[in-house]
């Protein structure tokens, strides 16, 4: 009890360590999930990495169902959403276009894969059950999609589920992922004798802020501070025995032990030991449950680099505004305009920060908002790279027709 | 041959498509007249039905990511106003700006949230400006992150080894 640092209600003060950045231990992985504890960052940052794995990760999911014939006892739009909520995978993501940054008319294999779904139950007494495995992946031109994988060593082989799965286990951009032991996949309904479904199925690129189906985690564990040494929540308890009512997480052992006298439930500043308002959480206990549309570490690195995005997406835009918020590419009506300075004064090379035809306003999702931050080039950004960005068109709900000509900013003089 | 979305979700490109119903029964006004949301917002109001949820988070045509006003009562201090973005993106620059020696003030708060917009107020010491502090924020988050993303590959890989290790083959 006497080595106990109470000075940071036990959490260690350590800036050389919190200097050297984020550390993460693996407890555990499986062929969808990852357990890690992430110590030596903030609970922002933390939580921040959270939000985005959950929400805003690109991936892949049915968007659009064509349906050709179904005598089945579901309606067509029971169906349809049956569809755009079966998991497949991710592999190439990056490389995929969103449809409305695509040059196409509707969709083209840049930005889509078709999947068709044609089974009926002709003289079988019992119902004929459909499966994700008896989707077929297409090009759009009808062309059959090659799976380039080696049989029996993919994790559709369903025996492999203690090590994690690699990105070469997938089956193509767009395929059903199969990860039970009979290979079937998920259920998607029932035909009994003389019923039959007929269906064309259009994949699209997305995240999981416009529709959950874009979610590529089932759920996402996040823990701070088991012992509740922080007080930010307040643990309720009925009877006399708190301690008997809140049983300790599992992530405890992972604290520095409590001195006797405090107790877990009640929190931080108990037993004559002072509370320290100033500490702050610094070691997060995750579990990252994913659907198996892309490898668990994927996940991971997916939602790093879409945050870093975000900051670049707003570096970029911050140093085209003067310091009293006046924007200098305002005036200009070129359209080759010099790629805007970094902070630091490097200058990258924004790809095609302006579209033709915008009247000089910079495209929303202007190609690759920042090449300086690591991997991919133009494309394969969080808003998709492609820099031409064909409008929605009159008549969407951003065209010109009547309803969004003013926005605040677009009509202010000056800027 | 009926045609159905599995979810009524992408910005509609209207070639093969019919037109959504919702277009016609959407009533939209400017941001800034709204009195809920005190102005200052570059999104239309959907009274009657819900809004496409791609409004969370593409701009709108000509909108911008972020503006920013000079706080005329108080000397270095500026509001941004973050356009299609949420806590992810407000917690997480309000943390790190709060952690810096030449902030005086950070804070941000979502005003309305029927609307993707976060408001930023940063006030400096005067050593820099708090564009320059915010644009500063960034660009240690995205070096944070990059650390931890080569962290965790190397945790990773560790991890794999360590498993193929325990196995019998
Ligand atoms: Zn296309």
């Amino acid at each position: 009890m006497d080595d106990y640092d109470y000075t940071n209600n036990g959490y260690p003060l350590d800036d050389d360590a919190a200097d050297s950045g984020p550390r993460v231990n693996i407890r555990d992985c499986r062929n969808t999930t990852i357990d890690f504890v992430l110590s030596h960052t903030t609970l922002a940052l933390a939580n921040s990495i959270r939000r985005t794995i959950l929400a805003e990760i690109p991936t892949v999911a049915i968007d659009l169902v064509e349906i050709e014939s179904n005598t089945s006892v579901l309606a067509d739009e029971f169906l349809a959403h049956r569809m755009g909520l079966v998991p497949l995978s991710t592999r190439g993501v990056e490389e995929m276009l969103y449809t409305r940054d695509c040059d196409c008319d509707e969709f083209c294999d840049n930005c889509a894969v078709i999947l068709r779904l044609d089974v009926a139950n002709r003289n079988l007494d019992h119902n004929l059950k459909v499966f994700a495995r008896d989707l077929v992946a297409q090009r759009v031109d009808g062309q059959a999609i090659h799976d380039p994988r080696p049989r029996g060593n993919s994790t559709t082989n369903g025996h492999n589920h203690s090590a994690p799965a690699t990105i070469e286990d997938l089956p193509p951009r767009g395929v059903p992922v199969i990860l039970d032991e009979n290979r079937q996949g998920a259920l998607i309904c029932q035909l009994r004798k003389g019923q039959e479904l007929k269906l064309r199925c259009i994949v699209k690129k997305g995240i999981a802020k416009e529709h959950a189906k874009w979610a590529p985690t089932a759920a996402i564990g996040f823990e701070y501070d088991p012992h509740n040494k922080l007080r930010h929540t307040q643990l309720w308890h009925e009877g006399n025995d708190a301690r008997a009512e809140w049983p300790e997480s599992k992530n405890a052992g992972w604290e520095e032990p409590l001195p006797l006298q405090e107790d877990h439930v009640l929190g931080g500043g108990v037993g004559g030991v002072p509370f320290d308002y100033e500490a702050e959480p610094s070691q997060f206990y995750i579990s990252l449950e994913g659907t198996g549309v892309m490898p668990p570490d994927a996940v991971l690195h997916s939602g790093i680099r879409t945050l870093q995005l975000k900051l670049g997406g707003v570096i970029q835009q911050l140093s085209n505004l003067t310091d009293s918020g006046h924007d200098t590419t305002a005036a200009t009506n070129t359209m080759d305009s010099p790629p805007p300075e970094m902070n630091n004064g490097d200058h990258t090379a924004y790809g095609g920060g302006r579209t033709p035809g915008y009247g000089g306003q910079q495209t929303a999702y202007g190609g690759g908002m920042t090449p300086g931050y690591g991997g991919g080039g133009g494309q394969g950004t969080a808003y998709g790279g492609g820099g031409q960005t064909p409008a929605y068109g009159a008549g969407s709900a951003y065209g010109g027709g009547g309803l969004g000509g003013a926005t605040p900013y677009g009509s202010r003089p000056g800027y | 041959m009926a045609r159905d979305q599995a979810e009524p979700t992408e910005p509609k490109k209207l070639s093969g498509r019919l037109p959504s119903h919702s277009y016609h029964h959407s009533c939209g006004y400017s941001g800034v007249l709204d009195p809920r949301i005190g102005g200052n917002v570059g999104s239309k109001l959907e009274v009657d039905i819900a809004p496409d949820r791609y409004e969370l988070f593409l701009l709108g045509e000509g909108e911008k990511k972020v503006t920013l006003e000079v706080e005329t009562r108080v000397p270095n201090a500026a509001l941004f106003t973050f356009n299609k973005e949420d806590h992810t993106l407000g917690n997480l620059l309000r943390d790190k700006l709060t952690r810096s020696p030449h902030v005086l003030f950070a804070a941000y708060q979502v005003p309305h949230p029927l609307f993707a917009v976060f408001k930023l107020r940063v006030q400096t010491d005067g050593e820099m400006t708090p564009k320059q502090a915010v644009v500063q924020a960034c660009n240690e988050l995205v070096k944070e992150l990059q650390t931890l993303d080569q962290e965790f590959t190397k945790e990773w890989e560790l991890k794999k080894i360590s498993q193929e290790g325990g196995q019998d083959y």
